[in-house]
C-alpha cells in the first residue's frame, strides 16, 4: 500500500503535514459542532470546512501535473534526455495520466464534505479537475503542443458555460482529458525538440523587460540590424488567438447576463471600450516606439502636406478598431444587435485589425516613411551615451 | 555604388538638403565635409537609412532603400551605418557587444569570435575587452563603438564622424589604415563626414562638399589637386571656410561689420 502510495503522492512528510492540517480543519468543525450547547445533529454545520477542503483538491491537482511533467522540471527533462527512455514507455518519475492514487485522494477529500452540512463533494471534484487540467493546459502550451493547447483554452469556456449543468459539464471534462492525454503523448513524442532555455525561462516567470535588454545592442544596432521584428503574428495564429478572445469575451457576458438585467449589461459590457483603447495603444506603441514622422507638425502644416500617406497609414488600424468600437456600441444601444453577441464579434473584430491590418510591423520598420530614432528605452541607465 | 538621386529632406519649413543628386563609386573612400549645420550628417543619416527623404531616393547597389521589406533587409545587410552619437550597452563587456552586433549581422561564429580579438587588439581594448562598457572613457567608447561597425563585416561603412568623440592619436592612426585598406584590398566602399578637413584629406580618396544644403564640391583628391595652384589645404579652406579667413583678417585689423 505504501510503495503504491508513493508512485504519485508527495514525498511522506508533506502528506503527513496536511493530513495534520486537514485533521485539524475537519476536527474543529466537529469540535465546534460538539461544544455547541444544543442537540449535535450529523452533518454538522461548518460551510468553511468547504473551502478548506477545496484548496488541498486544488494544490493536489497542481502538484499531481506539477511534479511529473518534465516541461515543467529543467533538471528532470535533461536527466530524462540522457536516460534510454523514449516516448511511450511510462515516465520513470511517475504518471501524468490520472490513477488509482488520485481516486483515492480525491474520495477522502469528497468523503470528507459529507461530515459537513451545505459542504459538496461534487465542488472537491470540480476544483480538483479544474486544477489538474489547468495546469496541463499550461505546460502544454510551453511544451509547444499549441493546437492541443488551443482546443483546450475553446472547451473551457464550455465549463464555465455549464457550471449549472454538472452532468454536461463533467462530460466536458472527460472530453478535455481526453485531449490532455493525447496532448501530452504528442508532446512527449517531440520531447528532443523542447527548447529547455525557452522552459526554464517560462518556468522562472523572468522579467521580460530583463530578458529584453538581454538581446538590446544599443543604438543604432537594434534598429537598423538586418533582422526581421521579432514576433511577427501569421494570419492563421492571430485569427486563431481573435476569436479565443471573442468566445471567451462571450462567455464572461453570458454567465454575467443571466444573473442581471439588460439595463445594467450596458454599464458592465462598457469597460469592454477599453480592451480596443489598449490595443490601440498597444499597436501605437509598437510602431511608433522608435519611427517618428518625417517632419515635425508645424512643417506638415506650413509646407501643406497634411497627409504624408507612406507615415500616416500607421493610423489607419487604429482608427478602424475604434470605429469598430463606436458602430458595435451604436448598434447595441438602439438595439439593433444584442450586446451579448455584439461585444464578442467587436471584441473579435479588433483583434483581427490590432494583429492583421496592413501595414505589418516589418513592412512599416522596413519600408514606412519614418524617421528612425534611438528609443526612449534606450536612454535609460541601461545605456552608455558616446560623446 | 551608391547612388543618390534628388534628395530632399526637411524636418521642419527649412529645408537641410536641397535637391541632391551624388553617385559615389565602389571601392571609394569618400568624405563629405563641409561647416556645421550644413547637412553632413543629414546626408549620411539619409544614407543610412534612418531618414526617408521627402524628395528623391537613395540606392545602394541598384537596390532602392525602403522601396520593399527584401531590399531593406539586403541593403541592411550590405550597409552599416554608425552616427556620431551611440547608444551602448553599458552592463556589457566590450567583447560581448561586438559579438551581439556582429551575430545580428549573421556574421560567421568562427569568424566573429577571431575578428572581435583582433578588432580589440588593433584598437588597444584587450585588457578592457571583458570589462564593461561602462567602465570605458570617452575614448574608448569611441573605439568600441568603431569596432561595432567594422566587426559587422558589411561592404558599405557610413560613419558619422568617426575620428571626434575623444579618439586618440593612435585610434585616429589605425582607423586611417583600416580604411584605407578596406577600400584598397577588399574593395569596400566608405563614405565618413568631419567637419574637419585636414582629417580627411589623408583618409579620403573623393571629397564632397556641402554647403547650404547643397554640393559644392564632388570631385576626386587628385582632381583637386590638379586644379588648386596654392595646395589642397588651402583650397578646402577657402571652400569650406570662405569667411573664416576674412573674418581673422578684419578682427586683427579691428574691424567690425
Amino acid at each position: 500500500m505504501k510503495t503504491w502510495c508513493r508512485k504519485v503522492l508527495p514525498p511522506e512528510h508533506y502528506v503527513v503535514f496536511a493530513l495534520l492540517i486537514l485533521s485539524f480543519i475537519v476536527g474543529m468543525g466537529i469540535w465546534q459542532e460538539l461544544v455547541y450547547p444544543g442537540i449535535v445533529r450529523f452533518p454538522f454545520e461548518n460551510p468553511a470546512t468547504q473551502l478548506a477542503l477545496a484548496v488541498f483538491a486544488g494544490a493536489y491537482g497542481i502538484f499531481r501535473v506539477v511534479a511529473f511533467h518534465p516541461a515543467s522540471r529543467p533538471d528532470y527533462l535533461a536527466w530524462l534526455k540522457t536516460t534510454p527512455w523514449r516516448p511511450g514507455l511510462p515516465l520513470p518519475v511517475g504518471p501524468l495520466h490520472l490513477a488509482g492514487q488520485d481516486v483515492m485522494t480525491v474520495g477522502l477529500l469528497m468523503a470528507a464534505t459529507l461530515l459537513f452540512k451545505d459542504n459538496s463533494p461534487l465542488l472537491i471534484l470540480q476544483v480538483f479537475l479544474v486544477s489538474y487540467l489547468l495546469t496541463h493546459l499550461l505546460l502544454l502550451t510551453f511544451s509547444q503542443a499549441f493546437h492541443h493547447a488551443y482546443w483546450m483554452a475553446l472547451l473551457w469556456g464550455g465549463i464555465v458555460l455549464l457550471c449549472f449543468h454538472p452532468l454536461a459539464q463533467f462530460l466536458l471534462f472527460a472530453l478535455l482529458y481526453g485531449i490532455t492525454l493525447h496532448g501530452l503523448r504528442i508532446s512527449l513524442n517531440r520531447i528532443e525538440r523542447w527548447d529547455a532555455e525557452f522552459l526554464e525561462k517560462q518556468l522562472q516567470f523572468s522579467s521580460d523587460i530583463a530578458a529584453f535588454q538581454e538581446t538590446k545592442w544599443g543604438w543604432p544596432f537594434d534598429s537598423l540590424s538586418p533582422e526581421r521584428a521579432n514576433y511577427v503574428a501569421s494570419v492563421r495564429s492571430a485569427t486563431a488567438l481573435s476569436l479565443l478572445v471573442g468566445w471567451w469575451s462571450f462567455v464572461i457576458l453570458f454567465v454575467i447576463s443571466s444573473k442581471i438585467q439588460r439595463r445594467d449589461l450596458i454599464e458592465i459590457a462598457s469597460p469592454a471600450g477599453a480592451i480596443g483603447v489598449m490595443l490601440v495603444l498597444i499597436r501605437l506603441y509598437r510602431y511608433l516606439y522608435s519611427n517618428r514622422p518625417p517632419i515635425s507638425l508645424m512643417g506638415r502644416l506650413l509646407t501643406f502636406r497634411w497627409i504624408i500617406p507612406r507615415f500616416d497609414v500607421v493610423f489607419v488600424g487604429p482608427l478602424l478598431i475604434l470605429g469598430v468600437e463606436a458602430g458595435t456600441f451604436t448598434l447595441c444601444s438602439l438595439e439593433i444587435i444584442p450586446f451579448l453577441w455584439g461585444i464578442p464579434v467587436m471584441i473579435t473584430l479588433q483583434f483581427l485589425i490590432f494583429f492583421l491590418f496592413p501595414p505589418s510591423l516589418d513592412e512599416w520598420r522596413m519600408t514606412g516613411a519614418h524617421r528612425i530614432v534611438p528609443p526612449s528605452m534606450q536612454q535609460s541607465k541601461s545605456f552608455q551615451i558616446t560623446q | 555604388m551608391i547612388r543618390i538621386a534628388g534628395v530632399t529632406q526637411h524636418y521642419g519649413i527649412k529645408p537641410i538638403l536641397k535637391n541632391i543628386s551624388l553617385e559615389i563609386p565602389s571601392a571609394s573612400r569618400t568624405a563629405v565635409i563641409g561647416p556645421n549645420g550644413m547637412g553632413k550628417t543629414t546626408l549620411l543619416s539619409v544614407l543610412g537609412g534612418v531618414l526617408q527623404p521627402q524628395q528623391g531616393f537613395v540606392e545602394i547597389d541598384g537596390l532602392q532603400r525602403r522601396s520593399s521589406v527584401e531590399n531593406e533587409l539586403e541593403i541592411r545587410r550590405r550597409a552599416v551605418f554608425l552616427p556620431d552619437r551611440c547608444f551602448l550597452p553599458k552592463n556589457r563587456t566590450g567583447r560581448e557587444f561586438l559579438l551581439g552586433v556582429g551575430r545580428l549581422y549573421q556574421v560567421d561564429e568562427q569568424r566573429l569570435i577571431d575578428h572581435s580579438q583582433r578588432l580589440l587588439d588593433l584598437f588597444s581594448l584587450t585588457e578592457l575587452g571583458d570589462s564593461p562598457i561602462r567602465n570605458y572613457s570617452a575614448g574608448q567608447q569611441k573605439k568600441i563603438s568603431l569596432c561595432s561597425a567594422l566587426i559587422t563585416d558589411a561592404r558599405y561603412l557610413l560613419l558619422d564622424e568617426p575620428f571626434s568623440g575623444g579618439l586618440d592619436p593612435a585610434g585616429i592612426l589605425a582607423l586611417r589604415h583600416v580604411l584605407e585598406r578596406f577600400a584598397r584590398e577588399q574593395q569596400r566602399t566608405i563614405v565618413l563626414t568631419s567637419p574637419v578637413p585636414e582629417l580627411v584629406m589623408e583618409t579620403a580618396d573623393r571629397l564632397v562638399v556641402i554647403q547650404h544644403g547643397r554640393v559644392s564640391i564632388d570631385a576626386t583628391i587628385d582632381e583637386l589637386k590638379a586644379k588648386s595652384t596654392g595646395g589642397l589645404k588651402d583650397l578646402l579652406h577657402q571652400v569650406v571656410f570662405p569667411e573664416t579667413l576674412e573674418n581673422v583678417e578684419r578682427y586683427f585689423a579691428g574691424e567690425s561689420r
